[in-house]
Parts: C-alpha cells; sequence; structure tokens
C-alpha cells in the first residue's frame, strides 16, 4: 500500500479516454501542488471522455473537493464527456452538494464608464434634493422650537457645545495664530520695498476678521465636528438606533439634529472670535521682530478695521456652522444601513468634503453680497 | 459535577480540551474551574440561560480573549498560555462563524471565501476560485457568490459565513448562536447542513446555543454551564439528560415545555 499522507495522481490515455486516477490525501497541500499542472494536462487533451476515478482516496477534504469539482469543469467546458467513478457514498454527497446552483458566467455587473457618469450625476442630484428636504424640514423644526422652545433638548446641546466649542479652542488658537504670522511674515518682505511696512498690520487685521479667521475655523470644525456628526449619525443608522426613535415618534431631526444644529451655529462664531484674536496676535509677534512697537501695531489695526469687519467675520462663521451640522447630521442620517461600516465611512468623508465645498462657495457668495451692500 | 456519557471516540486525543479554566473579566469572574474534553468530529452544544456566560466562553475558545486560569489545549497548543505567534498558527486550526455572519461588506460572496485562502495559502487565483465555489456550494449558496453581502438574507449571511470559516478546512468550527434571528425552517436548514458538513467532512463543531430544537436535532453532546453555579454543570446526550438528570436546573432546561422535539433518535 502506497504512502495514504500525500497526494496520488495519475493521466492515463487510451482509446479516446482520458481516465484521472486520484488516490491518497486529496486535500489543501494535493491542491496547491498539482491544481496547475492537473489543469495544463486536461487543457491539452484531446480525448472524447474524461473519467476521474476516486477509488484510491483516502481522505478528502473541502480543498480536494475544489480540485475534483475544477477540473470536471474544466472538461466539460472543453466539451468533454465527464464522469466521476470509484466515489464513496460520503464523496458522492459532498460533490453533490457543492455542485448545487453553479453559475460560472454571473459575475458582479461591472459598470461601464458612460453608466458611471449617469450613476455619478444621479447622485449628485439626489445629493442636492436631500438637502433641500432635509433643509426645510430642520427650518420646520426651528420654527417649531422658537414657538417652544422646550423643544430644545438642553442637556444634549451643552454637551455638543462642549465637544464643537470648547474642545476645539487649542487647535483653533494654535491655527489662528500660525496663520496670522504666515500673513504679517509674507507681506514684510514685497510692502517693505514701498516704505509701508507698517501697512502690515491693516492686510492682518482686514484679513483675518473678515476672512481667514472664520474659514479656517470653518474648515476645522467641518474636519471635527461634522465628520463627528455624520460618523455618529450613521453609526446609530446602522444599528437601527434611528430607526428606534422613530417607532418611539421621537422626530430624529429634533433628537438628534437640532442640538448638533444650534450649538454649530453657536460655537463656531465664538470660535472665529479665538481665531480672530490668536491671529492677530501672531501678526504682532512678526511685527515686533521687525521692530515696531506692540502699541503701534494695536493702533494701525484698529485703524484699519472697523465693527463691520468683525460682523461681517461673524455672520460668516455663522452660516457656516450652519451649513456644517447641515451636512453632517444629513449625510449620517442618509447611511444605507445594510451596507455597514462602510457606508458610514463613505458617508464621514462626503460630509467632510460636501462641507468645505460649501463652505467655501458660500464664502465667495456672502464676500460679494457684503461687498455689493457696502459693507 | 455530574456524570458524563461520553461518545465512542474516547481514545483518540480530544480536538480541544479545557483543563479547570476560569473566564471572565479582571474584576469579574464569569465562568469558574471549567474542566471538559471537546471529541474530535463531534457536535457539541454549549448552552446555559442568558448571562451564564457562553460568549465568554467562546471568545477564550477562539483565542481573541486569554482565560484568567486555567489550560485550553488546541491542536497540541495551551492557547491560554502561548504566545502570540504560536496563536497564530493555533487559529488555522479553527474557523468561527460570528453570531450576525460578520462578513466584508465591500466584499462578494466569493471573494470573503477566497480572503483566508489568499492570505494564508499559495493557491493560484484560478485554484482559490475553484475552492471557494465549491465550498460556497456545500452550504448551497454558489448562486450568490458575485453577490454582495448586503444583498443576502439573515439566513444566507450565515451560510456564506459558514463557507468563509470552512475556507481553511479547519477541523473545527465554533458557530455563535447560529439559529439566533432565524425562522425555524432556516434554523433547520442550517442544522442539517452542519450534520451533513460534520458527516463527509469529519469537521467538530462547537456551538453556542441554547436552541432546543437543535440541540435534540444534531447534538452529540450538550454542555450546560452556568455562572451561578460555578462553571460546567453537566455534560453529555441531551437526550439522556433530558430524561435522567439528576440535576433539577438541567431538566429544567432541556424539558421546557412547548419545544417541538422534531426528528430526534430519541433515547428510549
Amino acid at each position: 500500500m502506497a504512502d495514504a499522507s500525500t497526494i496520488r495522481i495519475a493521466f492515463e490515455e487510451a482509446a479516446g479516454m482520458l481516465t484521472v486516477r486520484l488516490g491518497g490525501r486529496v486535500d489543501a497541500a494535493a491542491l496547491a501542488q498539482y491544481w496547475e499542472s492537473s489543469a495544463a494536462q486536461l487543457r491539452a487533451s484531446t480525448s472524447k471522455a474524461v473519467a476521474i476515478d476516486l477509488s484510491a482516496v483516502d481522505h478528502l477534504d473541502g480543498s480536494g473537493l475544489g480540485l475534483i469539482l475544477g477540473l470536471e469543469y474544466l472538461a466539460q467546458h472543453s466539451g468533454t464527456q465527464t464522469t466521476i467513478v470509484g466515489a464513496t457514498e460520503a464523496q458522492t454527497r459532498l460533490m453533490e452538494m457543492a455542485r448545487r446552483g453553479q453559475d460560472r458566467a454571473a459575475a458582479h455587473e461591472q459598470e461601464g464608464f458612460v453608466q458611471y457618469i449617469g450613476a455619478v450625476t444621479l447622485e449628485v442630484g439626489q445629493f442636492f434634493r436631500a438637502l433641500v428636504e432635509f433643509r426645510g424640514e430642520l427650518l420646520g423644526m426651528i420654527i417649531a422650537t422658537v414657538r417652544n422652545p422646550r423643544l430644545l433638548r438642553v442637556g444634549d446641546t451643552m454637551r455638543e457645545m462642549a465637544i464643537v466649542g470648547a474642545h476645539a479652542v487649542p487647535v483653533v488658537a494654535l491655527l489662528g495664530f500660525l496663520i496670522g504670522a504666515i500673513i504679517a511674515f509674507q507681506c514684510v518682505e514685497p510692502l517693505s520695498k514701498y516704505g509701508a511696512k507698517l501697512q502690515v498690520a491693516d492686510i492682518v487685521g482686514v484679513s483675518i476678521l473678515r476672512e481667514l479667521g472664520p474659514l479656517i475655523t470653518a474648515i476645522l470644525v467641518a474636519g471635527r465636528s461634522g465628520a463627528a456628526f455624520a460618523a455618529t449619525i450613521g453609526t446609530m443608522k446602522v444599528g437601527q438606533e434611528v430607526d428606534a426613535l422613530r417607532t418611539f415618534g421621537i422626530a430624529p431631526m429634533r433628537f438628534l439634529v437640532l442640538p448638533r444644529f444650534v450649538a454649530c451655529v453657536c460655537m463656531t462664531p465664538l470660535l472665529a472670535i479665538f481665531a480672530n484674536l490668536m491671529g492677530i496676535a501672531g501678526g504682532a509677534v512678526i511685527m515686533m521682530n521687525e521692530g515696531f512697537s506692540f502699541r503701534q501695531y494695536l493702533n494701525e489695526v484698529q485703524q484699519a478695521v472697523h465693527t463691520g469687519s468683525l460682523l461681517q467675520g461673524l455672520i460668516k462663521a455663522g452660516i457656516f456652522g450652519a451649513l456644517i451640522a447641515i451636512i453632517g447630521c444629513q449625510r449620517g442620517l442618509a447611511t444605507n444601513k445594510e451596507d455597514g461600516a462602510r457606508a458610514v465611512g463613505a458617508q464621514t468623508t462626503s460630509a467632510v468634503v460636501s462641507s468645505i465645498v460649501m463652505i467655501i462657495l458660500a464664502d465667495a457668495v456672502l464676500g460679494a453680497f457684503f461687498y455689493t451692500i457696502g459693507v | 459535577m455530574t456524570g458524563s456519557t461520553d461518545m465512542t471516540t474516547n481514545s483518540n486525543e480530544p480536538a480541544i480540551r479545557i483543563k479547570g479554566v476560569s473566564v471572565g473579566y479582571a474584576t469579574k469572574v464569569i465562568l469558574k474551574d471549567l474542566t471538559l474534553d471537546i471529541i474530535r468530529g463531534e457536535i457539541i452544544f454549549i448552552g446555559g440561560g442568558s448571562g451564564a456566560g457562553k460568549t465568554t466562553l467562546l471568545s477564550n475558545l477562539t483565542t481573541l480573549n486569554r482565560p484568567l486560569a486555567g489550560e485550553i489545549w488546541i491542536g497540541g497548543v495551551d492557547v491560554a498560555n502561548a504566545s502570540e505567534d504560536a496563536l497564530q498558527i493555533v487559529r488555522r486550526q479553527f474557523g468561527v462563524m460570528y453570531q450576525l455572519g460578520a462578513l466584508f461588506n465591500s466584499m462578494t460572496v466569493l471573494e470573503n471565501v477566497m480572503l483566508p485562502m489568499e492570505e494564508f495559502t499559495t493557491l493560484s487565483r484560478e485554484a482559490r476560485i475553484e475552492v471557494a465555489r465549491a465550498k460556497l456550494g456545500l452550504v448551497d449558496l454558489a448562486h450568490a457568490a458575485a453577490k454582495m453581502p448586503s444583498e443576502l438574507s439573515g439566513g444566507m449571511q450565515k451560510r456564506a459565513a459558514i463557507a468563509r470559516a470552512l475556507a481553511l478546512d479547519a477541523p473545527i468550527i465554533f458557530l455563535d448562536e447560529p439559529s439566533a434571528g432565524l425562522d425555524p425552517m432556516t434554523s433547520a436548514d442550517l442544522d442539517s447542513l452542519i450534520q451533513t458538513l460534520n458527516e463527509t467532512l469529519g469537521v467538530t463543531f462547537v456551538i453556542i446555543s441554547h436552541e432546543l430544537a437543535s440541540i435534540f436535532a444534531i447534538a452529540h453532546r450538550f454542555a450546560m454551564i452556568d455562572g451561578k453555579r460555578g462553571g460546567l454543570v453537566e455534560v453529555g446526550d441531551p437526550r439522556v439528560m433530558r430524561d435522567n438528570s439528576a440535576d433539577p436546573l438541567v431538566r429544567r432546561f432541556l424539558n421546557r415545555q412547548g419545544v417541538a422535539v422534531h426528528a430526534a433518535p430519541t433515547a428510549s
């Protein structure tokens, strides 16, 4: 008796009939060793009929089954009549089970380029439609809350305010300071050519208060809180928590969205004030390094900016905050619960990217608006 | 701990040897001093009431957590005390089907089954596809090979998870609550699939479940555990235990009223 711990495989070709004799252990190791050569032999064979003989097989596992059925498929595919002989009752049962429903033609549908463009267009359209619907619903909720302030869940709102606002202070302060310093640093050289070095203070003041303070703050809030909103609400959607709220008759709009919306609208301007102050301080460090006194710098900033500049920036920040909350929560609620973790990731990414795009678009529109009304 | 009515193949080395194991968390011991041999080629159900420590025990057996004390021998390695490298090798000795299937959502069903082979074998892609197809055929899901997990029903997801657990031809398969969330017919189909795989491939099944219909239909042995009583209450043929156990808790558990005891080869 030959060694039963390894596979034996033999190909015999006689009278137009190819016999594949398998013996010993037909398992994963056998498959790894013999699949390529066996498949090549079968493909090269010109026989009209193939018999796979299992009578000497001592042990057959799931991978070995794959080998036998793979060979059978290859033979049948090239139009050869195929039979399997010498199988035990258990082996026959296994093969019958494994043959069920095999349909090699079915592949996961690959979409073409045109289809892809169509799908993306529809998706963008749906995104804007969902956003408009969502805003309508939220507006209804805000009006209802103004009429009946008890609708606002104060505890949740305070907690969100701490997360969106207080926890973001250090990083907003750092970025604001660096942006102020960088602007001052880059402007000193060109302006000194015209003997207008002190006007660097004007540039820092105006650009930080009107544009960069609120913009940097908003982008940071979008990355921190917008992403967190989408991920938290998306995970709740996957875990059917949102369905549970609905069946209790609690509107997710009130329970999940409103506290985050209020927190974002209130905290983004406050953070922007921090960014503004730190930006001006950053500019001050560079200017003092250039030989100006702090008082000189501050006087120049005060002359350059007025309350309108500050208000313009803060109004923008409030609007950016609203956009971040709306997009983050809407993306979270739009998570498809069947797609699980993947969908949460995709919606979070989409929330951050769409928020930043919308923030910059809104900044452009608001900039033009304030210019037109002369603020 | 009361007597056991072991199966016939007692002479073989057990598939898993659990020796004096305590499981739980740092602050709370759930099961104490549990000793149990799981025999090669058997279908054993581990059951008990809710909170008895079933899932915690499973996480220790599948090497996700280490027991607080004792030894768990799988394939000649004490996984309770082995190094992480040794565990990596032992982990190929078993497959696990989690309660909700835990299929990877971003891959097709076929790719889910192929993934372990891609990582741990040198098979060519063509060979991997053949083997994965055969395994999906075994669980009657070959027709769904190209589908995404989200397109499958709950029962199909569990079958796909079994096919994935079979991917590396592990001799032991752990199933966590296979019938949870399934209708009785789908659950019975799953039982007969487990029985067939056990009979034809000789796979040892360790099933965490308290589903009486499944226990009486396919279990060779049933191990009842209970945290309040410390650990193992009794192990043996569930039909014998139901009728003759000296332990009132076991009799009550297995004689719950309204249970359909279908198609079971009765002990009487």
